[in-house]
C-alpha cells in the first residue's frame, strides 16, 4: 500500500490536462509511440473534438521512482464540467492527491477553481503544476504567484513543464511521489469500495469502476451495493491498462480497478455508492449517493417521423451508460411523438444531442431548453413542471417559484459592462465583482436558471469576443412572475413554441420569437400571421406576405425532365415540413428560436 | 397512323444572351455545314423506327436556327420530307433572330417549306434589349415581322420577356401594345428567370434590378388582359395565338405527343421513355446519335405527367381523356390533390375538364409539386 498513489488531474479546458495524462502514460513506459492513440483517455470522438471528458476514466501506470522503488499509480480522469459537479467529487473522492494543471500564459481560471475547492472539501493533497511553458508568453512566475494568492497553496516548488514537447514530466512523477500520501485502510477489514464510475458493455454488462478502502475485492465474491440495496457475485476484477482492463484476481485495500457481476443497469451502480460483500456488510457506508437530479429539460423529436423508434432506442442506449439521462415519452401537436430529457445542465444536454445525432445518425428537432417550476395552485397542490404544456391555468396559480443559480463569470475588464448588461438584461441581480488580476475580473451574479439556458452562453461569447468563461451553481428557488407565451402561427397555437417565460421579458422575448420565424416561415397562398402572446393578449405581431408567383414560365420538350426533378425537390422540401393547420412549417422554424440572440 | 413532332436543335449563336441557359455556341461558323450534314444522317438513319408514324409538327430552335444559311435549313428539311410520312397541314417552324434574316433568306425558307417562323423578340425597348445583351433593336424586330408577313408565313409568332433587370410595367405595356399592332398570329410571354449556370444569376446589379413578384405579376396579368383585347387567346401559361394558330408543336409536348429531337442534347420522348443526344458537338459531327438514357416513365409518372403537362394549357385537362389513356378515373388516382386544389381556389371544374384557375397560373409549381 505504500507504494500506490491514487491521484486525479485538475485543470481547465485547453491547459492541457489530456496531453499530459498521455505524457505521463507514455513516460511510466506501458505504450510505445506507436500505440499512443493521442490523448488516450478521452475515448469518445466528441470528447477528443471538445477537449473535454465526459465520463470518467481510469489508467494504472508503474514507476521506478529516483529512490529505485516501483511505484502504482492510479490516474483518475475526472469530468472538467460543472454539469457533472457530483461525477468529480466521486471521481476525487476515490482518490489522495489531485494535480492541478495551469498554463503558463492564461493562468488561473473559473471553471478549474471550482474543482480545486471540491478536491480541497475531500481532503486531497493538490501537486500544482505549470504547463506550456514553452509558449511565447508563458509568465511562470506570475502564475506561481496567482495560485498562492488565489488558493491559497504553496506553489514556489511546482514543476515547470511542457506536456507538450516533454519537458519536467519526471519532476511530475517525483512530485507525485513526494506530496500525495499512500492510501490508509483496513486491509483485513469488511471489503468497503467506492463506485466512482460505470460503464456499459454489451458483453459483460456493467463495468464499475472502484476504489477499495477497506478489504480485499474478490472473483466470486458475493457483494452487495448499500444505496440501491441489490446483490450481485462478481464475474470478473481487473485493472485499468491504458486502453484496455487487465483481469486480476482480487483488488486489495487502496487500489484502483474494476468488476463486473453481469449487471444490467447502470441505474444499479450509481457514482457514490458504497460495495461490500453480502455475508458482512460494512456499516460504515460512504456518505451515500445522490440521484443525479435533472436541472435542464428538453423534448426532442425526430426529424423524421418513422425513425421515433431508432430515436427510442438510442435513448435506451445512451442511458445505460449515462444514469443521470432522463427520459419519457411526449407527444406534440406540431412535432409528433418524441421524447421530454432531462439534463443535468446545459452541457450535457448539448452532449446528448450531438451523440444522437453523430453516433445514431438522428436528425432530431430539439425544443427550446426549460427548467423546474414550482407551481402552487388553489387546490393546495404543488406542482414540479418543465414542459410549457403542463402550465396551469393562471387563475388557479397561487405562487410560483424559479431555479435561481450563482453564476460566476471571469472575463478579461475591458468587458465588464458588456457582459453587465447582459446579466442585468436577463434579471440577473449582482452580487460582487473582484479582480483576480490587474486586468481580469470576477463577476458573481444571481440569475434565474431559464435566462441562461436559452442563449446566454453564445451573447456571452459574442460580447466578450470569447474572452469571458462562465460557470454556475444552482442556489435554490424563488419566488417569481411567470407566464406562458404561446405562439400562433395562422392564428393557430404551436405547442413546440411556448415557452415559460418571467412576465416582464415576455414582450420582449415574443417580439424576437416573432421577428425569427418571419424568416422562417414560407410564403404561402394566403398571408400568414404569427403572433406571439399571453393568455389571450397579442404581445407580438408580424406578417408572411402571401407568395404571388411560383411558375414555370417556359416547359418544352427539353424542359420536362429537368423540371420534374425541380418539381420533386420542391415536394421533398414540402414533405420534410411539419403541418400546422394550413401552414407548412420547416424544421429550421424549430431551431431558429433556440438562437434568440443572434441576428 | 401515331402522330409525330420533330425538333430540330442548332446550337449556335450570334452572341450568347446573359440569361440564356439553352445549349448553344457563338462562333463556330466552320463547324455549321459539318453540322447540318450530322444531323441530317441523324435524321436519316432514325426514319425506320417510325413509319408507322404522321409527322404532324416539325420545329427548328435553338440557340438561333438563323444563323445556319436558309438552304442549310431547307436541306434538314427536306431530309424529313423525303424519310417521313408528313402530314398535309404540318406546322413547320424555325425559331428567328430579328438580326439574321432578309428577304432573300426568308424566300428560301418558304420555299423549303417552312410555314411558321417565330422571333426572339423579347421587348421593342432598345435599351432593356441592350441591357440583356440583344444583338438586335425594336426597330429591327418591326421590320423583320413585316419581312415575313411579305414572305408568304402563314404563322408568325413573337417571343416577349417581362421581369427584365430596370423593366417597368409601362416599359412592357409599350412593348404589348407595339406588338399587337404587328401582322403577327401568336405571341409568348415569358417571365426572365436567372437560371443557374448564367452570367445573369451571378450579376448582382442586374439581379436587384429585376422586379419583384409582385410587379412580375403586374406584367403578366397586364399582358394576358391586352392580348385578349386584341383577339390573342390565352391557350397556354406563356402563350398566346390568333383562333386556329396555337402553336401545335408546343401542344404536343403538353398532350405527351411523342417526339424526337435530333441534333445536340435534343430530347425525345417515345414509348414513355425520355432520352437525348450527345451535349458534345465534335462527337456529335462525328456521328454519335446514340440516345442517352434519360428517364423511363412508370404507369403512375405518366399520369402525373399528364395533369402537370396538360394543365399548363387554359383548358387544362379532359377526365375522360386521362380514362382512356390510362384505364382509371383520375379521382381515384388524384383525388385527394384534386379536392384539395378545388378547394383552395388553384383548381377548377369545367367538366368534362380540370383547369387552373386564375390565381392557379400564378402558383402553379405548387400545384403541381402535389402530383409529381
Amino acid at each position: 500500500m505504500q507504494n500506490i498513489r491514487n491521484f486525479s488531474i485538475i485543470a481547465h479546458i485547453d491547459h492541457g490536462k489530456s496531453t499530459l495524462a498521455d505524457r505521463l502514460i507514455q513516460n511510466s513506459g506501458l505504450l510505445t509511440e506507436r500505440e499512443m492513440q493521442d490523448q488516450v483517455l478521452d475515448n469518445m470522438d466528441l470528447e477528443r473534438e471538445r477537449g473535454i471528458t465526459i465520463k470518467a476514466q481510469a489508467v494504472r501506470l508503474i514507476y521506478r521512482a529516483k529512490d529505485g522503488q516501483e511505484y502504482v499509480l492510479n490516474l483518475i480522469d475526472t469530468p472538467g464540467h460543472v454539469d457533472f459537479n457530483y461525477e468529480v467529487s466521486r471521481s476525487l473522492a476515490a482518490c489522495e492527491g489531485a494535480i492541478l494543471v495551469v498554463d503558463a500564459a492564461q493562468g488561473v481560471e473559473a471553471q478549474t477553481l471550482a474543482n480545486v475547492y471540491l478536491a480541497i472539501d475531500e481532503g486531497l493533497e493538490i501537486v500544482p503544476v505549470i504547463n506550456k511553458i514553452d509558449l511565447p508568453a508563458a509568465d511562470p512566475p506570475r502564475v506561481i504567484k496567482q495560485i498562492e494568492d488565489i488558493i491559497g497553496i504553496v506553489a514556489s516548488d511546482a514543476p515547470l513543464i511542457s506536456a507538450k514537447t516533454g519537458v519536467g514530466i519526471e519532476d511530475v512523477f517525483e512530485k507525485i511521489i513526494k506530496d500525495v500520501p499512500p492510501p490508509s485502510g483496513d486491509a483485513n477489514g469488511t471489503l468497503r469500495a467506492l463506485i466512482f464510475d460505470s460503464l456499459f458493455d454489451s458483453y459483460k454488462g456493467v463495468i464499475v469502476f472502484v476504489r477499495v478502502f477497506d478489504g480485499v475485492l474478490k472473483k466470486g465474491e458475493k457483494i452487495r451495493f448499500v444505496g440501491s440495496a441489490k446483490d450481485y457475485e462478481v464475474v470478473e476484477v481487473g485493472m485499468f491498462a491504458p486502453g484496455n482492463f487487465i483481469p486480476t484476481d482480487q483488488l486489495t485495500t487502496g487500489e484502483v480497478g474494476y468488476f463486473t457481476a453481469s449487471i444490467k443497469n447502470v441505474a444499479d451502480t450509481l457514482p457514490g455508492d458504497t460495495v461490500t460483500t453480502t455475508h458482512n456488510p460494512t456499516d460504515r457506508p460512504f456518505p451515500g449517493y445522490k440521484k443525479a437530479t435533472p436541472m435542464v429539460f428538453s423534448s426532442i423529436f425526430p426529424a423524421d417521423r418513422s425513425r421515433y423508434t431508432d430515436l427510442r432506442d438510442a435513448l435506451d442506449k445512451l442511458v445505460l451508460n449515462d444514469a443521470s439521462l432522463f427520459f419519457e415519452p411526449v407527444t406534440s401537436v406540431a412535432l409528433g411523438f418524441g421524447f421530454n430529457c432531462g439534463f443535468l445542465g446545459l452541457l450535457h444536454l448539448e452532449i446528448i444531442q450531438e451523440r444522437l445525432e453523430r453516433e445514431y445518425n438522428l436528425d432530431l428537432v430539439c425544443t427550446a431548453p426549460s427548467v423546474v417550476y414550482k407551481i402552487y395552485t388553489t387546490d393546495g397542490q404543488n406542482k414540479e413542471i418543465s414542459n410549457p404544456a403542463d402550465f396551469p391555468d393562471p387563475t388557479l396559480i397561487v405562487k410560483m417559484e424559479e431555479p435561481i443559480v450563482k453564476a460566476e463569470i471571469i472575463l478579461p475588464s475591458g468587458y465588464i459592462g458588456a457582459i453587465m448588461e447582459i446579466c442585468q438584461g436577463r434579471r440577473g441581480v449582482f452580487v460582487s465583482m473582484d479582480y483576480i488580476e490587474a486586468d481580469r475580473a470576477r463577476l458573481i451574479y444571481e440569475m434565474p436558471l431559464n435566462e441562461i439556458i436559452y442563449d446566454f452562453f453564445d451573447a456571452l461569447k459574442s460580447r466578450s469576443q470569447g474572452y469571458a468563461s462562465f460557470d454556475y451553481e444552482l442556489t435554490g428557488y424563488k419566488e417569481s412572475a411567470l407566464v406562458k407565451l404561446d405562439t400562433y402561427i395562422n392564428r393557430e397555437v404551436v405547442d413546440a413554441l411556448s415557452f415559460i417565460v418571467h412576465k416582464d421579458s415576455a414582450i420582449e422575448r415574443g417580439r424576437k420569437i416573432v421577428e425569427k420565424l418571419k424568416k422562417e416561415v414560407p410564403r404561402h397562398q394566403f398571408e400568414i400571421p404569427i403572433q406571439a402572446g399571453v393568455g389571450s393578449k397579442i404581445v407580438a405581431r408580424e406578417t408572411v406576405s402571401a407568395l404571388r408567383k411560383d411558375v414555370l414560365s417556359r416547359c418544352y420538350g427539353g424542359d420536362v425532365t429537368r423540371k420534374k426533378k425541380l418539381l420533386e425537390k420542391q415536394k421533398e422540401g414540402k414533405k420534410r415540413m411539419r403541418q400546422i393547420g394550413s401552414v407548412e412549417l420547416p424544421q429550421s422554424a424549430f431551431l431558429s428560436v433556440l438562437k434568440l440572440d443572434e441576428d | 397512323m401515331m402522330p409525330l413532332s420533330i425538333y430540330i436543335h442548332i446550337p449556335f449563336c450570334v452572341t450568347k444572351c446573359g440569361y440564356c441557359d439553352f445549349l448553344s455556341f457563338c462562333g463556330r461558323l466552320e463547324a455549321h455545314e459539318p453540322y447540318a450534314e450530322a444531323i441530317i444522317a441523324d435524321i436519316a438513319a432514325c426514319a425506320k423506327d417510325f413509319t408507322g408514324h404522321e409527322v404532324v409538327t416539325v420545329f427548328f430552335g435553338g440557340g438561333t436556327p438563323t444563323v445556319l444559311a436558309a438552304g442549310q435549313l431547307g436541306r434538314i428539311l427536306g431530309t424529313i420530307m423525303d424519310n417521313y410520312t408528313l402530314a398535309d397541314d404540318a406546322s413547320i417552324t424555325t425559331e428567328a433572330n430579328p438580326d439574321t434574316i432578309d428577304d432573300a433568306y426568308l424566300t428560301v425558307l418558304r420555299h423549303a417549306g417552312f410555314n411558321r417562323i417565330s422571333f426572339g423578340v423579347q421587348s421593342f425597348n432598345d435599351d432593356l434589349l441592350a441591357k440583356i445583351g440583344r444583338i438586335h433593336n425594336a426597330e429591327k424586330a418591326v421590320r423583320a415581322v413585316h419581312l415575313a408577313a411579305r414572305a408568304g408565313f402563314d404563322d408568325i409568332n413573337i417571343d416577349l420577356m417581362f421581369a427584365l433587370p430596370h423593366q417597368s410595367i409601362s416599359d412592357f405595356e409599350q412593348s404589348v401594345d407595339v406588338a399587337v399592332k404587328l401582322p403577327v398570329t401568336h405571341i409568348s410571354c415569358y417571365a426572365l428567370s436567372a437560371e443557374d449556370g448564367t452570367p445573369l444569376a451571378t450579376n448582382k446589379d442586374l439581379l436587384r434590378a429585376m422586379p419583384d413578384d409582385t410587379a412580375d405579376r403586374a406584367m403578366y396579368h397586364l399582358a394576358a388582359q391586352k392580348l385578349s383585347a386584341h383577339g390573342f387567346e390565352h391557350y397556354e401559361i406563356s402563350n398566346w395565338g390568333r383562333p386556329g394558330r396555337h402553336c401545335n408543336h408546343n401542344i404536343g409536348y403538353w398532350t405527351r405527343r411523342e417526339y424526337i429531337g435530333f441534333g445536340l442534347g435534343a430530347h425525345s420522348l417515345v414509348q414513355d421513355r425520355r432520352f437525348c443526344r450527345t451535349t458534345n458537338l465534335e462527337d456529335y459531327i462525328k456521328g454519335n446519335f446514340f440516345p442517352i438514357h434519360l428517364e423511363d416513365i412508370t404507369h403512375q409518372a405518366a399520369m402525373a405527367e399528364f395533369v402537370i403537362l396538360g394543365l399548363r394549357l387554359v383548358r387544362g385537362i379532359d377526365v375522360n381523356n386521362f380514362r382512356q389513356c390510362f384505364g382509371q378515373n383520375i379521382e381515384h388516382v388524384f383525388g385527394h390533390q384534386l379536392e384539395k386544389f378545388v378547394k383552395n381556389g388553384l383548381l377548377a371544374i369545367d367538366s368534362p375538364n380540370i383547369k387552373l384557375t386564375k390565381h392557379g397560373r400564378d402558383l402553379s409549381n405548387a400545384v403541381f409539386a402535389d402530383f409529381i
